[in-house]
């Protein structure tokens, strides 16, 4: 858009109006596409799914490009000394039109999903119904349950027969609960959506220009070269309205109830089951955003967020250097880390500030503030000090949680986490029904049994918010060493639990890893099956990179020169293999 | 810490941002693979242009309607930020903790976050078309590892040792031989 600013605001909007139009022109292609492709394969919804997922991310790319775009038009008057013509109105239209393809285009995938489960339906009813023979002696076998596994003795051999639903028996409940539940409650969550943008926009609308949360040292320069220095007085944000955090709060959990009982519908859930769902929902967007607003904590009856304890006063005061020593700014980044991320936890704030040997929340931020004042930031290690602080306050915050994890980690029906997880591993090479049966019994298991056991792990997963029990079967699934790249995965368990593994990295580089993922990206954005093309290429499987994954991506986090240099590798991959 | 380092360093913040967004603005708004107006700004910068052939095959790769060429803009900005980066060295020991100097450094490495923003902004056809996606999909369906796995309706795990039939669910001692099944013969 090269143009006067006259002339600007006409163009702008052309260009909105293109946008809208183009991504009408996708959709009504998907839509087309969806059907057709539903048509001729009914029961095959992975490959449904691998083409909307596709559609999806060229649709994401398109929002946010329209984002980019106005920042760089708003950029080019700012060169040229002038603000933008019809700023906040552009700007207003811009995120309507960005808010149109985001509803838009989830009503177009939550539709297809439904047409595509709706279609598998016929093929579901007639697997359910086909007669089972018992494998010895063939006469007909009544399995209890038709939609997962189960052990029956056949009446004439007595022979126990497990039985295994078909395959698109197994898709359709797999998938159809969570694309019914989400069709379902879909204007809700747009609902909700919107509730938000007008409250951030309205508190965007009444802040000051500049605001900051706690005081900041603010220095100037005049004219004549000399400098000013001020301590300027925090000025946080108005708290948004205790009211208005109830009534998100109200919407969120009645979206939630829906979706549960939506998706019950499909696959049953007592009344309990589906309560503790929507808490698990809800837990972790009460830590990460109610326990933050004084209000709601008031309102709830629960003790509010510890705040940062700084003080004009003290940015003026003298040095303290608190239990450490001026050579411990590593140190103090980690009591940092470890004591911000517990604020909304009061109780837990006050026990790690004793056991760092902290008098007060004060006195830490006096510390804090004196390492700033002194530390030298040009340090060519200082990144990576911060970074080897935040990984350790992880380890630790994930180990204490761990410890403190109780029933969350028992066995289910005698299996442990460890077991399971091995189990999982072992499957994940594609065994034989005979070869999967005998790893099964060598656990005591059948296969009635071990998709019972998976179910309940698997629930047990997604309603932790902790993330103890994803992190407990991750390092289990790595340490059994399955596959051709098994010893990567136990070395990456081993090393990221601080012991020393030996392992060549040469088998599977750095560069191979990043190369991976950046093939990853492109095969999802361009509808292919990424486990078919990680095969093909590079004569993996989902397994294979796991493990390598379980090696690499810790060393990653914790090494600033390989997180560097991971952006650009996977880039040049993902545009190398998205040209092919 | 000297005023004139300070004031130093601000100008070099100011110059960053500046000659950032004139190279950027003047690489989107140019047709696709430059013009002279782009040539002019690479020479101001000492940077060697892609020979035509390169242009031309870098244009048609990525498929690209408007802009200069990706590359061309990235070693631009690799030269504004080695020219940062040595008037950073020389600030270095005198602004050794001002909070400002690692900000500055940052906004250097941020340069190539926009080299990036740009390569994908001048050649959003990278994205394949909704045609080409269902027609991917349809191809690469049933290719998974997992496809070729036979999963039988029904099956009976027999005795490794004598090839008796389980008896008893979830009894994996062998009724007829005592053997543990999952012996092998």
């Amino acid at each position: 858009m090269n143009s006067s600013p006259q002339q600007f605001a006409q163009q702008w909007h052309a260009h909105l109006q293109d946008l809208g139009n183009q991504v009408q022109r996708i959709l009504a292609e998907t839509q087309a596409g969806c059907r057709q492709m539903i048509a001729s394969q009914p029961n095959d919804a992975l490959a449904l799914g691998n083409a909307i997922q596709a559609v999806h991310i060229k649709i994401q790319t398109m929002r946010s490009q329209v984002g980019t775009e106005w920042g760089q038009q708003v950029a080019r008057f700012a060169m040229a000394g002038q603000a933008a013509p019809m700023a906040s109105q552009l700007e207003q239209d811009t995120a309507n039109l960005v808010t149109w393809i985001e509803e838009t285009w989830l009503r177009c995938r939550s539709q297809c999903r439904v047409e595509g489960i709706r279609a598998m339906w016929p093929g579901v009813q007639q697997a359910m119904a086909r007669p089972v023979a018992c494998v010895k002696c063939g006469s007909p076998v009544q399995p209890r349950l038709r939609h997962v596994s189960d052990s029956v003795e056949c009446p004439a051999c007595r022979a126990v027969n497990s039985t295994t639903p078909d395959p698109v028996v197994g898709q359709y409940f797999a998938l159809a609960p969570d694309a019914w539940a989400e069709s379902a409650m879909l204007e809700k969550r747009f609902e909700i959506d919107r509730f938000r943008a007008q409250v951030d926009a309205r508190r965007k609308a009444s802040a000051p220009a500049l605001a900051f949360a706690a005081p900041v040292q603010i220095t100037q320069r005049r004219a004549d070269g000399s400098e000013v220095s001020a301590v300027v007085q925090g000025s946080p944000l108005d708290e948004e309205p205790v009211d208005s955090m109830l009534r998100w709060e109200s919407m969120e959990r009645e979206y939630w109830r829906g979706y549960f009982a939506a998706k019950a519908t499909i696959l049953p859930a007592s009344n309990e089951e589906q309560a503790q769902y929507v808490e698990s929902r809800m837990k972790g967007l009460i830590d990460l955003s109610f326990k933050r607003h004084k209000g709601w904590c008031k309102a709830r009856g629960i003790e509010g967020p510890v705040e940062i304890a700084r003080t004009p006063e003290m940015m003026r005061g003298g040095d303290d250097y608190g239990p450490l020593r001026p050579d411990q700014a590593e140190e103090l980044y980690y009591h940092a880390f470890v004591l911000d991320d517990c604020r909304t936890d009061p109780p837990k704030f006050r026990e790690y500030l004793a056991k760092f040997g902290y008098q007060s929340n004060e006195q830490f931020e006096r510390v804090r503030l004196t390492f700033n004042r002194h530390f030298d930031v040009t340090q060519p290690n200082f990144m990576q000090m911060q970074l080897n602080a935040r990984t350790r306050a992880s380890r630790d915050q994930m180990a204490a949680k761990t410890a403190a994890a109780g029933d969350l980690l028992a066995p289910i029906e005698g299996v442990s986490l460890e077991q399971y997880a091995a189990i999982c591993a072992q499957a994940a090479s594609y065994p034989t029904m005979p070869e999967f049966q005998k790893l099964l019994a060598q656990h005591g298991l059948d296969q009635a049994k071990y998709d019972r056991v998976s179910k309940a792990w698997t629930d047990r997963m997604s309603k932790d918010t902790s993330m103890v029990v994803v992190n407990e079967y991750s390092k289990a699934f790595g340490n059994a060493g399955a596959g051709k790249y098994g010893a990567i995965g136990k070395a990456g368990v081993a090393e990221a639990g601080g012991q020393a593994a030996a392992f060549n990295p040469a088998t599977v580089s750095f560069e191979t890893y990043c190369e991976i993922m950046g093939a990853q990206g492109a095969w999802s954005a361009q509808g292919k099956d990424v486990n078919a093309m990680l095969k093909q290429v590079f004569n993996m499987t989902a397994l294979d990179y796991s493990n390598v994954a379980q090696y690499w991506s810790p060393k990653m986090m914790s090494d600033m020169s390989l997180a560097m240099k991971m952006s650009d590798l996977m880039m040049r991959a993902q545009q190398k293999y998205m040209s092919m | 810490m000297s005023a004139d380092a300070l004031g130093r360093l601000a100008w070099l913040e100011s110059e960053i941002a500046r000659h950032s967004a004139t190279l950027l603005a003047c690489a989107s708004q140019c047709p696709p693979g430059g013009n002279r107006t782009w040539d002019q700004l690479l020479g101001y910068y000492r940077v060697q242009p892609l020979s035509p052939a390169d242009r031309v095959s870098e244009v048609v790769g990525r498929r690209m309607t408007r802009g200069a060429v990706p590359t061309e803009l990235r070693l631009a900005l690799e030269s504004l930020a080695r020219w940062v980066q040595g008037e950073l060295a020389s600030l270095g020991p005198q602004l050794a903790s001002d909070q400002r100097f690692g900000f500055v450094q940052q906004q250097v490495t941020h340069l190539a976050v926009q080299a990036d923003q740009y390569e994908s902004s001048v050649s959003p056809d990278l994205l394949p078309s909704v045609g080409s996606i269902f027609a991917n999909a349809a191809a690469t369906a049933g290719k998974a590892p997992w496809s070729a796995v036979k999963v039988p309706a029904s099956s009976v795990f027999v005795c490794g040792t004598c090839g008796a039939p389980q008896q008893t669910q979830l009894q994996f001692t062998c009724k007829y031989c005592a053997h543990p099944m999952t012996d092998r013969a």
